[in-house]
């Protein structure tokens, strides 16, 4: 027992030394099941039936659209659940966890102040996700983020783009923008320096 | 023969001493380690005080503050001057008032990079030749990293130099003093740009940008309060790499992420953390008690992750007209 204790002091105190490291830890990864997410994309938004997802199909999901260049190891200009899936394990594969965003948004060309900006994780990923969100200052711009304050910013994954900004409990944009958004974005680290800080949503009222 | 029993020690003995000094090893462990940052943090201050000496002298050389070349596709050309002409960014520029003028010379004379090849091939040597003072020592050893991106005007190396360091390019992100890629990039000199006063004035607000040619007069806010250069953040899961896109790239090369950083509002200075913020736009370091920011005056000074963001946003605005705190630093 005594020996058992010894040793049990030992290994905590040679832990100790070890892991006292300063660098500040890695946040938690996204869970996520990439295979079934895949099946998840394909039951969601397969139309025609074929299995696939072509650019007509994924109009209605503009994250996966925008991941389409990127994840088509095929080559046949169409995203299947499989594909899907190595790119969700690929989001986290680059060594890169979470991402800055802080994305502009115009209306009618004119930087718009005090829009909420939501980046809602698509359906097809399940429930590991965190939904990220800011508003935006007077020059147009919004800081997103989860509510994590140690780890500011937006988790690497597929999102839906909701903006709206309530005036006297009314909402002043198009449904298109929030409650039936059609804008999306992929974060992911191979879209370079212009995804994060060059994205942009130019909204038109009518 | 001496019987066995009675000398020696026990094996609980033994274990207690074992104990024993891995408790000491563990209680001072951390204060070695402590002491050891706190040289490599001084180190690295010094190397950001040596690029501001060598910042100054190119200012009493040619009367402006080092420009940040043409953009990430060039690298440094030392048959084009310095200044709007000079492709190769704020560290090429300041190369020879650091005593790496060999550097800085590579492949002179040898003509058009588009047609010499032999211009190409050296400009390929300029884009892997490591300074170790470009580095900080708590952060990655100054060797040669995987080359990633190339440039227009040269070869790609083998391995490339890197820095840690970024000059100040104010508060808006890309936009710099040089006309917005790609317009002018590809085009220069024939675009909708112009290095006059008034132009600087109204289209960048940093100190180094593309093609800028910022002079004294023009840090309005005073050489004291405002960011010549500083640390830049880098993700630790791509010290080694090269693949993060704000470090895939030599510190020769003209204005981009690698060699440039803003201090737009939300970009407040942060500790490298795993997994977070690849390719990042802000300053930051991998000390764990701040980061080192060079002033436009040459003093370097240590700033809190914690500084006020309006301040922070103020310091890299050479004409923010904001006075800065004096618990600001």
């Amino acid at each position: 027992m005594r020996l058992l204790s010894l040793h049990f002091l030992l290994i905590v105190s040679i832990l100790f030394a070890a892991g006292c490291s300063r660098r500040p830890r890695a946040p938690r990864r996204p869970g996520v099941n990439a295979a079934a997410a895949g099946r998840a994309a394909i039951e969601m938004y397969d139309t025609d039936g074929d299995g696939k997802l072509d650019t007509t199909e994924l109009e209605r999901c503009p994250a996966l659209l925008m991941a389409l260049p990127l994840a088509d190891t095929d080559g046949d200009g169409k995203l299947s659940a499989d594909e899907i899936a190595a790119r969700v394990e690929a989001w986290f594969a680059f060594g890169t966890i979470m991402m800055d965003a802080a994305p502009l948004v115009t209306l009618d060309g004119q930087p718009l102040e005090g829009a909420e900006v939501v980046f809602e994780p698509e359906e097809f990923l399940g429930e590991g996700f965190t939904e990220c969100r800011g508003v935006t200052d007077a020059s147009g711009q919004a800081r997103v983020s989860g509510s994590d304050a140690t780890y500011p910013g937006v988790y690497v994954g597929a999102y839906r783009v909701r903006i709206s900004k309530v005036v006297d409990g009314q909402e002043t944009l198009p449904a298109r923008y929030n409650t039936e958004s059609e804008l999306g974005v992929e974060v992911a680290e191979d879209h370079g320096t212009e995804l994060l800080d060059h994205l942009e949503f130019h909204l038109r009222s009518q | 023969m001496r019987p066995s029993k009675g000398s020696g020690f026990t094996l609980v003995e033994l274990l207690v001493v074992i104990t024993i000094i891995g408790i000491l090893i563990g209680l001072l462990l951390p204060a070695v380690q402590a002491a050891r940052e706190a040289a490599r943090r001084l180190q690295c201050k010094n190397h950001l005080y040596q690029i501001g000496r060598a910042s100054l002298q190119h200012v009493d050389s040619h009367g402006f503050y080092p420009s940040s070349g043409w953009g990430y596709l060039w690298t440094g050309d030392p048959d084009r001057g310095f200044g709007h002409r000079q492709p190769g960014g704020f560290f090429y520029n300041i190369l020879p008032y650091m005593e790496q003028e060999a550097i800085h010379q590579l492949g002179a004379g040898l003509g058009d990079p588009h047609t010499s090849s032999a211009k190409r091939a050296e400009l390929a040597k300029q884009k892997a030749a490591v300074v170790s003072i470009l580095h900080c020592p708590s952060r990655r050893r100054a060797i040669g990293y995987p080359a990633i991106e190339g440039s227009r005007n040269a070869n790609m190396p083998s391995t490339m130099a890197k820095t840690d360091y970024a000059a100040n390019g104010g508060t808006r992100v890309y936009t710099g003093a040089g006309p917005s890629y790609p317009g002018c990039l590809q085009n220069y000199p024939n675009c909708n740009w112009s290095n006059s006063d008034t132009w600087l004035d109204a289209h960048f607000d940093g100190v180094s940008g593309e093609r800028s040619e910022v002079q004294p007069a023009h840090i309005r806010d005073g050489t004291t309060n405002t960011y010549l250069a500083g640390e830049k953040y880098l993700n630790p899961n791509h010290y080694h790499t090269g693949r993060d896109g704000a470090d895939n790239n030599s510190p020769y090369q003209g204005h981009d992420w690698d060699v440039n950083r803003w201090t737009r509002l939300d970009l407040v200075p942060r500790q490298d953390t795993p997994g977070v913020d690849t390719m990042s736009s802000r300053f930051g370091s991998a000390h764990p008690s701040g980061l080192h920011m060079l002033m436009c005056d040459g003093s370097v000074q240590n700033i809190s992750y914690a500084i006020d963001p309006d301040v922070h946003r103020n310091l890299g605005n050479r004409k923010s007209g904001v006075p800065i705190p004096a618990t600001a630093f």
